[in-house]
């Protein structure tokens, strides 16, 4: 009887891990799903704040997680790598963001150009440990490897079903919250899901939230790659 | 001072939307003022003698793939020319024209950007819509400000670009007026007219601090203005008391002459109230050409000002009000007489027998 029971928890204990998951494993898992080859996306960031509100259209390219091009109103944003690239139609040359001017806002809202500059992989400049598990979602905790991260901490929530962040809490190394992301509402695309609205909210900021909807997303496009350059950055 | 305060900051009487005034550290462009509109209704405000539209926004200009920050203020360089004579500040090369994308950038500010007449520059600012946007601008000239701060960190671009550039239609940020009268009832006389609550009008200092500290110092002045007075009245005394010792044996051959005590204190006192109008005339004359040449070239403190953020220009130009140096002259003979008055009274009291000691 006791020899059963000793078999049995040891069965169990060489097996548990190999069911359970790793940090790293959930956020490789959310990157998988969530990466595209490349996409084109329309949709409209409307930011809310004690001076009042504004409403910007945008549509977006992307080619793998390199190379964006965002065109606003005003203005295109294109980010090659981890550099980006301002194009105004007025100004005679295009603005190259660094330093402290990466932690402007994007047109007023929560979200700064510095938001922008993160790595391909979360796992390039993070170190992930699974914080908890409950029947919906694991909570991650990341921890920068590298000072030059906007954001030293990071907590993720991801949900369990489906492999989507619904929740970041980005924080200083210290742990004091500067931003919160919300998805408040999912889309499904090709059998993937992904954030129709999302809710920014930068905690320095009083009052202050930024509403993300995706009103179009297309993948598997013929993307010309020079709409990728800094000559082609032109209306 | 008050002159660089209404020309680039407050105006006699300056009008904003109420909203900026509250937040206007963060300059939230887009509560601004109906330009069109408003300029209708101060046309017919009497009283006032010019006024004129400004668009005061931070930007940053962008230079080697760096920015650098900077204060920039839009106007209409037509109707400036009702309002101040801008022509001053040039340094080189011209101002701006209007409907032009040209600037004029202080001297200072060129100087640390390597920036000269000619050059294009980029700039970068948050539009009206809460947006961003850069223009590049050509810059026609260098302008030495009044107000010393704004050397290092300022430029006056064309009211009409600034416009487009900031998404702002034909609106403007702020609106300067000069008027003849009272402040404080000019102010509600305007309130009045406009019926506007989402307006606010403000009168020359009523928010500047250094403004007031100003005013507050002007009184010292007249402290310090009394202080000279006794000691010059002291030294006057001073002198004619020794005057009148030193003149001992003069005076007892006078009174062994038969001169009465009235007429040696009448002589001392002629003889200073001589001396002290000459005095005054002089000083008067001496202190009104100098204050006329420093009004004319200024006193120039700009080495000893750098640096000093303060709504006060690097070159003094004293103004020589025409009734002072008479009232001061009147003011002078009218002390050092009565200055002179004891000494001389003194020296009439002097016995015959005493005065013929020293003879």
């Amino acid at each position: 009887m006791f020899r059963s029971f000793v078999t049995t928890l040891l069965f169990f204990l060489i097996l548990l891990p190999l069911g359970a998951i790793s940090g790293t494993e959930i956020v490789r898992e959310v990157e998988k799903r969530g990466y595209f080859e490349n996409s084109y996306s329309e949709g409209v960031i409307e930011s809310t704040d004690r001076l009042g509100s504004s409403s910007f259209k945008f549509k977006s390219f992307s080619e793998g997680d390199d190379k964006v091009l965002i065109e606003l109103d005003e203005q295109k944003i294109l980010k090659l790598g981890e550099t980006l690239y301002l194009f105004y139609p007025d100004a005679d040359v295009v603005i190259r963001l660094q330093g402290s001017a990466l932690r402007q806002t994007i047109l007023g809202s929560d979200l700064s150009y510095q938001d922008m500059t993160q790595s391909s992989s979360l796992l390039n400049e993070y170190d992930v440990k699974l914080l908890e598990e409950n029947q919906d979602t694991y909570l991650l905790e990341l921890d920068a490897t590298k000072k030059s991260v906007a954001y030293p901490k990071q907590l993720i929530w991801v949900d369990k079903k489906n492999f989507t962040i619904v929740k970041r809490q980005l924080s200083t190394k210290e742990g004091r919250l500067l931003k919160e992301i919300e998805v408040i509402e999912f889309v499904t695309y090709n059998q993937r899901l992904l954030p129709k609205i999302t809710l920014v909210t930068d905690v320095l900021k009083k009052n202050s939230t930024t509403k993300m909807t995706l009103n179009k997303f297309e993948t598997d496009l013929k993307l010309d790659p020079l709409i990728f350059s800094i000559q082609n950055l032109k209306w | 001072m008050e002159n660089n305060l209404i020309n680039y900051i407050s105006g006699d009487i300056k009008i904003e939307d109420r909203r900026w005034e509250k937040e206007k550290k963060v300059y939230p462009l887009h509560w601004n003022l109906d330009w069109p509109t408003l300029k209708d209704k101060l046309e017919k405000i009497d009283e006032i003698s010019s006024f004129v539209p400004r668009i005061n926004f931070p930007s940053s200009i962008y230079i080697n793939e760096k920015n650098y920050p900077a204060l920039a203020l839009g106007l209409d360089f037509e109707l400036e020319k009702t309002y101040q004579d801008l022509n001053q500040i040039v340094v080189s090369g011209r101002l701006p024209k209007n409907d032009q994308r040209e600037i004029i950038i202080g001297y200072q500010l060129a100087q640390d950007l390597n920036i000269k007449e000619g050059d294009r520059i980029t700039t970068l600012a948050q539009t009206a819509n809460r947006g961003s946007n850069a223009i590049s601008f050509t810059v026609v000239g260098l302008a030495n400000f009044p107000i010393t701060s704004m050397n290092s960190t300022s430029f006056l671009a064309p009211l009409s670009e600034v416009q487009y550039f900031l998404k702002m239609d034909q609106n403007v940020q702020q609106i300067l007026i000069k008027y003849e009268g009272n402040r404080v009832k000019g102010a509600s006389l305007i309130d009045k007219t406009l019926e506007d609550e989402n307006l606010t009008i403000s009168e020359l200092g009523k928010d500047d601090y250094i403004y007031s500290m100003m005013k507050v110092v002007s009184y010292s002045y007249y402290l310090i203005a009394l202080f000279f007075f006794i000691l010059a009245s002291t030294v006057i005394a001073n002198t004619t008391m020794m005057a009148v010792f030193e003149r001992m044996q003069e005076i007892g051959t006078l009174r062994a002459l038969g001169a009465y005590k009235k007429e040696i204190t009448t002589l001392f006192l002629y003889e200073a109230l001589i001396s002290n109008t000459f005095g005054a005339v002089v000083g008067s004359i001496l202190g009104t050409v100098i204050s006329l040449i420093f009004a004319k070239v200024g006193i120039n403190f700009t080495d000893a000002m750098s640096g000093v953020e303060m709504n006060i220009g690097s070159i003094i130009y004293p103004h020589l009000h025409f009734m002072n140096p008479i009232l001061v002259a009147l003011y002078a003979i009218v002390i050092t007489s009565l200055a002179t008055l004891i000494p001389s009274r003194k020296g009439g009291k002097i016995e015959i027998v005493e005065a013929m000691k020293y003879v």
